[in-house]
Parts: structure tokens; C-alpha cells; sequence
């Protein structure tokens, strides 16, 4: 959701498929970044190359932000799958279109969410307030 | 490959959360926190073994099987959590020891990825300190539709308040998001930062489904 929302505030078109590691995702670099967030996460034998291949596409700085952004991520999904946090109203209401055209509602996580006749009440027009 | 710095806002942040994980917390002392760390950090590191063939350290610190199982989970299959699963481990442990294990995991896990990502060594586990947990359990928590109570009402993602039952935990964990993540500019869709808000998003959401997590 902050993907696709993120890229429209800089007028760019996310391409969601790249979440489950199909293209870049309609972002500089996108390939880059997938491959070493998938590698890192996996650890995978490509991790190495991977990482090289960021660097040089990013640079320094921005590969750390990268390797940051992967190691809280994977804290953040263990803190979210063992406590069974539902989806926040406004990101489920928002969400709905693609979880299903993802693949999201296979995942066990799912179980924990229960879609509301509420949601299309829900003012989805600020995307800064989609956690509020 | 030449080492690459890691900025010092992280380095910071890392290093309050492992002095925080050596410490006593509610229901466990230092060293049980420590050797939990210690048990998760050996199990995800085996993820792709079933945990039945998974060989895990013997540790000299008294932890109940329970305890041991819960780290080893939220390491290595936290995806595999569901609701039964998680209220049998709560019915033994009580939910406050049930949080504390999830705050200990989630920072040491994001730690050693962060290192993983890096292509530096994990941190040593730091020393356990002295101390008795402190059997504390916070008021006013409701119960969301979660496995566990949590704050209510709240401003911000389900996710900043899933660890209430663990105050010192929580905060020093999103004291980690700060730095690593970027809290403050939560808000901000357009970042001048090294990497753009997409940029970044793609990388976490991308995590999430590599780890098959629906939130």
C-alpha cells in the first residue's frame, strides 16, 4: 500500500507484481533492490553478488539504507505474524482490490483480518492517514 | 569489497537495544533473555531445515521447553503462527512472557539480518547483566482482535503497539525502527533520503512476502 501510495505522490505507477518478485516494481533501480531484498532475506548464495550489484547501481549510502530496511522488515514481520495484529482498518479497506490478486490471503497471517461492510465507509483519501 | 560504513544514528540505536536485551525484564532475568536471543539467532540460522533436525546450543540458563519452542518459532516460522498455536504457548507462559520473547526475537532477528544484508559478522550476544525481572504487567490494555492484548486507542500502525505487554521492549525495538526504518518521516510519502519512499517500500514489502507475512 505505501508503495503504491508513496510512488503516486511523485507521480510514478507502482507495479505491486514486483512485491512478489516479478519485475521492479516500477521504481529506479527496482530490479536491484528485489534481488538483494529476496537474496538477503533467503539467504541465498546470490546474496554476495547481489549486494554488489546494489551498491554499484545505488551506491554506499543507499545500499545501508537497503540492508536497514531488510533487517527491521524482518523483525517487524516476526513481531506482526507472533502476535497476530489484524490489518489497520483504513490499509485493509485500501488493500482489498489486490490482496487476493497478490496471493496475500493464502498467507496464515489472513486469518487475523475479517474484512468489515464498514470499509467502503472509510475515507481513503489522505494516504498519510491510512494508520490513523 | 571495501567496508562500508554504517551510519551512526544505527549503530546508536543497535547498540541501546542489546543493552537492553541483556538486562532483566519483566519475567525474565538477563541471561534467560540472552540465551533466548541466543537460541533463535541458532535456529534461523537453520530456516531451512524443519525443526526437528534443527541443532540448537545447549544452553546452562533455566528456560521452560515453552520458552525455548516460542524463540525458536518466531525465529525460524513465525508464518506459522496461528491463533490455537499461539494461545496454548500464552496458557503456559502468560501473555506478558509471551511478548517479552516476541520483543527479544524481532530485535535480535532484525539485527542479525541487518548484518546478513551488510556482509559483516553478527553481533556477539552481549553479557547478560544482574537482576530479577521485575514482574511488572501494564493496565489499561484491550483487546484488539489480536492474539494479545495492547494498547487502545491508538494512533499509529497495529504493529508500533503489538508489544505493549513489553513497554521497555517496544521501545527499544521502535527505537530501532527510528533509525533503521525512518519513524519520523513515517508520515512523509516523498523522501530526500539516499533511497525514495518506493524505493524503500518495495525492498520491505518484499521482505514481508518472502517471510509469507499478511501484515
Amino acid at each position: 500500500m505505501l508503495l503504491r501510495a508513496s510512488s503516486e505522490a511523485i507521480g510514478e505507477q507502482a507495479d505491486l507484481n514486483g512485491t512478489i518478485g516479478e519485475g521492479d516494481g516500477g521504481v529506479p533501480h527496482g530490479n536491484e533492490l528485489r534481488e538483494f531484498a529476496e537474496a538477503a532475506t533467503r539467504g541465498s548464495t546470490e546474496l554476495a553478488a547481489t549486494r554488489q550489484a546494489l551498491i554499484e547501481a545505488v551506491g554506499p549510502e543507499a545500499f545501508v539504507e537497503a540492508a536497514a530496511t531488510v533487517g527491521i522488515f524482518n523483525g517487524l514481520v516476526r513481531i506482526a505474524d507472533a502476535t497476530g495484529i489484524p490489518l489497520d482498518d483504513r490499509i485493509r479497506a485500501a488493500t482489498g482490490e489486490f490482496r487476493d490478486e497478490l496471493g496475500l490471503n493464502k498467507f496464515g497471517g489472513s486469518a487475523n483480518t475479517h474484512d468489515s461492510p464498514r470499509d467502503t465507509e472509510l475515507d481513503l483519501s489522505d494516504p498519510t492517514k491510512l494508520f490513523e | 569489497m571495501t567496508k562500508i560504513p554504517i551510519r551512526e544514528d544505527i549503530l546508536q540505536a543497535r547498540a541501546m537495544a542489546w543493552e537492553r536485551l541483556a538486562g532483566p525484564g519483566a519475567r525474565f532475568t538477563g541471561a534467560q533473555r540472552v540465551a533466548l536471543a541466543g537460541l533463535g539467532r541458532a535456529a534461523r540460522a537453520q530456516r531451512d531445515q524443519p525443526p526437528w533436525m534443527r541443532e540448537l546450543p545447549e544452553t546452562e540458563v533455566e528456560i521452560t521447553s515453552e520458552a525455548c519452542e516460542l524463540a525458536t518459532t518466531i525465529a525460524a516460522d513465525a508464518h506459522k503462527i496461528d491463533r490455537a498455536w499461539a494461545h496454548r504457548m500464552i496458557d503456559v507462559l502468560g501473555d506478558v512472557a509471551y511478548i517479552e520473547i516476541v520483543g527479544i526475537l524481532a530485535f535480535t532477528t532484525a539485527a542479525d539480518a541487518f548484518a546478513e544484508a551488510m556482509g559483516i559478522d553478527h553481533e556477539p550476544m552481549p553479557t547478560p547483566r544482574d537482576g530479577k525481572p521485575d514482574g511488572s504487567r501494564p493496565d489499561g490494555l484491550a483487546d484488539i482482535g489480536a492474539h494479545v492484548v495492547m494498547t487502545d486507542p491508538f494512533t499509529g500502525p497495529n504493529v508500533a503497539r503489538a508489544l505493549s505487554l513489553a513497554p521497555g521492549d517496544q521501545m527499544a525495538f521502535f527505537f530501532v525502527v527510528g533509525a533503521m526504518y525512518g519513524a519520523k518521516d513515517f508520515n512523509t510519502l516523498v523522501w530526500d533520503r539516499p533511497l525514495s519512499r518506493p524505493q524503500v517500500e518495495l525492498v520491505a514489502a518484499r521482505v514481508s512476502s518472502i517471510n509469507e507475512c499478511f501484515y
